[in-house]
């Protein structure tokens, strides 16, 4: 299901190896696919462009060009060596040239060209043969790139496996006697027979998709987007679902007059003139790549950013009279390119032709210019961009635009966007109805709930937001966070009642006084879990700390003399004020709780939002950007890393407090499954985001509220994990996601933006590779998001 | 009984055995995509479900346990199961949590968070399929002494579980490196670009070091349910213990995980004798720090992938 939407702006132009063994044979592959590019219309939705578009026709890429040498120097005396490559090409000759790349776009499987390993070539030479004869081009489609037929069926496997597991996880329970008991009560009978046709259902809804959302969504979509614009001023369209809206309009504008056979209708639909002319007057334009690579320093950044908003307000844009001056002609005749769009939008599936003409004045050469390849990732993660957190004029615009002109607002453009930039009363006028809503909540709701609002959304919103530091500023994965918690709780209880654990203290102390040596006892703990191991990478780290949650769990448990194991901590005293002739202690009412934790909430977040935007914070970013690049240039990570660790430990050490002094607690409390809930209610919430952690802990914990009696509290945890996945998958930075800041004004240089993910980074398809980083125009606060983290 | 070193050095070799089995689907993984499969563990759990209920389901009526060759097809067909139990579940979660990120090139971190998050589903899924508490695997064979050595008792189901784990381990070697297969795994963790070039199909490689991983801790895990009976929290504990034997060994290396397995399992077999044997978790947990600490590479260093 997912692998069938559109996988985003061509990937890397990258050949596989195999097919061109030689510099005369690497065109053939390619001749289909540049005369295929002008019309982007006559690709279908599902499919994008991918390899192959922006390929340099005449030069061989990176890729071929390496492949190429490599088979020149293969091992040449292996006799198997060099000709097993030639023969998996030239012994299936009806396969290889007839691929179409833009469909399958996987590497050939043609043998390894390095030594054999078990010597004797002639069964090698046979398994060779084998193999390269095995690849045809049925069994590539079933293995490859969704495409075609063969896609349509895999997707009603995909629905059909979805809704069988849909139907699993919420039927009825199994049994260990009657294993799968469940199973045959959700998969057969009525509920078999609903789940078939909600699988039906959604094979349908998908595969008619493109169709359903051009016909039904995009009228809606249409009224809501330019009441944007007319509310909005200047709105950057370069984003994918606008990119879309737009590809999918034309098409239905150009249908529209094939059938009519009037001409400016449909491109009226697509783009009011006001609207559109607005647009093409303010919006900003993006560095480019030639742009950056002028730009050694900040201040120089600042000036040419000037520059060139200054010349792009003339220059940048396409008009057909620069087309034709450089000799080419934009190959759709589409009325809406008559008008020029504003730079920056529809970019991606331009064709190169088209965009070096657009910046033929830029200085440097065109071979210098690498394409910005976007992956789906940042595409996602730019649509992501204005959710309700970031007010949306102000996030649409290129952070790198937006940093420069703070210092140098760029004449052309600061009064177009000036109202549409909120002030700092609109965001305080949110932030005070927010604060209004959740200090009167707990007054509109019955007892339970303001139980649940205390122990399950207050707490756990200040333990999210503790985790929040860790995983969303420092990007490490903790997997033990609980453990923190825990240990706060036992440190209170060990400091403040004398016979609630069986080791406590000579003295006894108000539980607000042990607050401090609770986030203390946290924080060292952080410091001594994170001083071995924040030296490795983040997988390490990740398994480390689940370990240190269970053993912490463990010890808690076991350890009868010293935390009173299972059975738990009774008799903590209660939070108590003794100020002057102030007396105040706190009872069983959940009311104080819920106020002094939305107290401390507030206070959290206000602390960690100057930090995050301190210089610390900024290190935090950069360590999560990239690692070592932030070593290099001086940031201490480790140092950083710790600091992360110990403020995250604090603040759960915080939560515990509370959570010892409100109720009896019992190791269960912290169980792996608490620290998957706070990575849960993280990731929901929006990795990064203050707001949007503290919003996941009361939606899903809310939710779970709301819903105790549908689903039972054991069967929550199979709901949390499915919402891990899809929100990795399709929103990964979450329900909002954090403004981006710190972007950096200056873009990435082509030959250090990072490799793809995995550091496997390979298949071609997936991502851009080595040979050609992604950089240049992607803005920068997408940049940030799509790096981060990534391998070294 | 009399001299408990043997003993111990039997049990821990034999729960190693077991932890080098699950560790190789670790290794794998990491070798190919220089990340931890953090739902290795369910996989594990999964299968060990496969292989309980498909030998619960040939198992023949009537008391006692079936003898000679009905043991043997039994055993043969529990483990056939569990392996194609983890298969699939590996299959699953490479497509699940795995792919759809690939192709997007998604950060290190969403990984993580993804396996964990298929983890989470799986084993809680399992729990409210399978029922919450121990499930037994039935009496397979007759569980005696089979013969001593050097005063340590050799019941039948220790040496079942070692054969079946040698001849794996074994099986896994030569696959990885004497076979085309092999070849291309040890390719694709060598430098996966270079891989694509030379005309690995890296997607297919990353699949079949899932599948294969998702073999051998499935078959793995029905071993282990024959012994320590099976529940839907079982993937966890071990899945920490076999990511430490991967580890010591030097991730990413198939020869490291077997014996970095085996050393596990007699550092917390004598261990747990010395200590408590409630702190074996512990044990395994120190000896990943201190690995961790003084060798990231492990022992034998890193020769199918680059490590940390």
């Amino acid at each position: 299901m997912t692998s069938d939407r559109p996988a985003g702006p061509p990937p890397e132009p990258r050949r596989p190896d195999g097919h061109p063994p030689s510099g005369a044979a690497a065109t053939p592959p390619d001749t289909p696919i540049p005369s295929d590019t002008p019309a982007p219309p006559a690709v279908p939705e599902t499919r994008t462009p991918s390899a192959g578009e922006l390929a340099p026709t005449g030069l061989p890429s990176v890729a071929e060009r390496v492949s190429q040498l490599r088979a020149r120097a293969g091992p040449s005396g292996q006799p198997g060596g060099r000709p097993a490559a030639s023969r998996g090409t030239s012994g299936d000759p009806p396969t290889a040239p007839t691929v179409d790349l833009r469909t399958t776009d996987r590497p050939a499987p043609t043998p390894l060209t390095g030594p054999p390993v078990d010597g004797s070539p002639a069964p090698r030479k046979r398994r060779a043969a084998r193999v390269a004869g095995g690849t045809s081009p049925r069994r590539r489609a079933g293995a490859g790139e969704p495409a075609g037929r063969s896609s349509s069926w895999r997707r009603l496997g995909g629905c059909l496996v979805l809704a069988a597991l849909a139907g699993l996880v919420t039927g009825p329970s199994g049994d260990a006697e009657r294993p799968l008991d469940g199973a045959r009560g959700s998969l057969t009978g009525e509920r078999g027979l609903i789940v078939l046709a909600l699988a039906l259902l959604a094979w349908l809804t998908l595969t008619c998709w493109p169709w359903l959302r051009a016909s039904t969504l995009g009228w809606s979509r249409r009224v809501t987007a330019s009441a944007r614009d007319w509310r909005g001023g200047a709105r950057d369209r370069s984003g994918p679902r606008h990119r879309r809206a737009r590809r999918r309009w034309r098409r239905l504008a150009a249908a529209t007059r094939r059938l009519r056979g009037g001409a400016r209708r449909g491109a009226r639909l697509v783009l009011p003139p006001a609207s559109r002319r607005r647009r093409a007057r303010l919006a900003p334009r993006r560095p480019s790549l030639a742009e950056a690579a002028e730009r050694p320093g900040r201040a120089a950044a600042e000036s040419g950013r000037a520059v060139g908003e200054v010349g792009g307000g003339v220059g940048g844009r396409v008009t057909a009279a620069r087309l034709d001056e450089a000799g080419i002609v934009p190959p759709r005749d589409e009325p809406d390119r008559t008008v020029p769009d504003p730079p920056g939008q529809e970019r991606a599936d331009e064709p190169e032709a088209v965009l070096r003409a657009e910046r033929a004045p830029d200085p440097v050469g065109p071979w210098h210019r690498t394409w910005a390849v976007r992956s789906k990732w940042e595409e996602r993660s730019a649509s992501a961009v204005p959710a309700a957190s970031a007010p949306p004029a102000v996030s649409a615009v290129p952070s790198a635009a937006r940093s420069a002109a703070s210092a140098a607002p760029p004449a052309g453009t600061r009064a177009a966007r000036a109202p549409a930039r909120p002030g700092w009363w609109s965001r305080g006028v949110g932030h005070a109805l927010a604060l209004a809503a959740a200090v009167a909540a707990p007054l509109l709701v019955s007892t339970a709930a303001q139980q649940s609002m205390v122990n399950d959304i207050g707490l756990y919103a200040l333990l999210a937001l503790g985790l929040n530091v860790v995983v969303g500023y420092a990007g490490l994965l903790d997997l033990g966070y609980i453990a923190f918690f825990a240990i706060g709780a036992y440190t209170t209880a060990y400091l403040s009642a004398p016979d609630s654990m069986p080791w406590h203290a000579p003295f006894q102390l108000n539980p607000f006084l042990a607050m401090p040596v609770a986030l203390l006892a946290a924080a060292v703990a952080g410091i001594l879990l994170g001083g071995p191991t924040l030296r490795l990478r983040g997988d390490y780290l990740a398994i480390v700390t689940l370990g240190f949650g269970e053993i912490v769990h463990l010890l808690a448990n076991n350890a009868d003399g010293i935390t009173g194991g299972a059975r738990g901590v009774f008799g903590v005293p209660p939070l108590s004020v003794h100020v002057g002739g102030f007396h105040y202690t706190f009872g069983l009412d959940p009311l104080p709780y819920y106020y002094l934790l939305l107290g401390l909430v507030v206070l959290v977040m206000a602390v960690l939002g100057v930090w995050e935007r301190s210089r610390t914070g900024r290190a935090w970013a950069a360590i999560r950007q990239d690692e070592v690049a932030a070593e290099a240039t001086g940031v201490r990570t480790v140092r950083m890393k710790l600091l992360a660790f110990a403020i995250g430990a604090s603040v759960s050490g915080f939560a515990g407090v509370i959570l010892a002094s409100k109720q009896f607690f019992n190791p269960q409390t912290f169980g792996l499954q608490a620290s998957l809930l706070v990575l849960t209610i993280v990731i929901f919430g929006g990795m990064g985001s203050r707001l949007g952690v503290v919003l996941g802990a009361v939606v899903l914990q809310g939710l779970a509220f709301f819903l105790r009696d549908r689903v039972p509290a054991a069967d929550r945890f199979i709901y949390f994990g499915a919402l891990v996945m899809i929100m990795m998958v399709f929103r990964p930075r979450g329900l909002l996601a954090p403004r981006p800041r710190f972007a950096g004004a200056h873009p990435v240089p082509a030959w250090a933006a990072p490799t793809a993910a995995t550091g496997v980074a390979p298949s071609p398809r997936s991502a851009p590779a080595r040979a050609v980083p992604p950089a240049g125009d992607v803005p920068a606060d997408q940049r940030e998001e799509s790096q981060e983290g990534r391998a070294p | 009984m009399g001299d408990p070193v043997a003993q111990l050095a039997i049990d821990g070799l034999t729960v190693g055995a077991l932890y080098a089995v699950i560790a190789l689907g670790y290794t794998l993984v990491y070798g190919v995509l220089q990340l931890i499969n953090f739902a290795h563990g369910e996989v594990f759990m999964l299968g060990a479900f496969g292989g309980l209920y498909a030998a619960r389901g040939v198992l023949p009526g009537g008391d006692g346990a079936p003898g000679g060759l009905a043991s043997v097809g039994l055993v043969a067909i529990g483990i056939a199961a569990g392996g194609l139990a983890g298969a699939v579940a590996a299959l699953g979660l490479e497509r699940a949590a795995y792919r759809p990120l690939r192709r997007r090139g998604a950060p290190r971190l969403a990984y993580l968070i993804s396996a964990i998050g298929a983890s989470m589903f799986a084993f809680n899924l399992a729990g409210k399929e399978f029922g919450r508490q121990n499930v037994p695997v039935p009496d397979l064979f007759t569980n005696g002494t089979l013969l001593r050595v050097a005063g340590a008792e050799i019941s039948t189901q220790t040496v079942v579980i070692a054969a079946t784990a040698l001849a794996m381990l074994l099986a896994v070697d030569h696959l990885v490196s004497a076979t085309r297969l092999g070849q291309s795994i040890r390719a694709v963790a060598e430098d996966a670009e270079c891989a694509t070039l030379h005309g690995v199909d890296v997607d297919r490689v990353i699949v079949a070091a899932f599948v294969l991983g998702g073999m051998l801790a499935g078959a793995g895990g029905f071993l282990y349910a024959m012994t320590f009976n099976a529940s839907y929290t079982m993937g966890f504990v071990p899945g920490i213990k076999a990511f430490t034997a991967a580890v010591l060994g030097g991730i990413g290396n198939v020869r490291g995980a077997v014996l970095g397995g085996l050393l596990l399992g007699l550092v917390e077999s004598f261990g747990g004798y010395l200590l408590d044997a409630a702190y074996k978790d512990v044990i395994a947990f120190a000896v990943l720090i201190a690995v961790l600490l003084v060798r990231p590479t492990g022992l034998l260093g890193a020769r199918l992938g680059r490590a940390a």
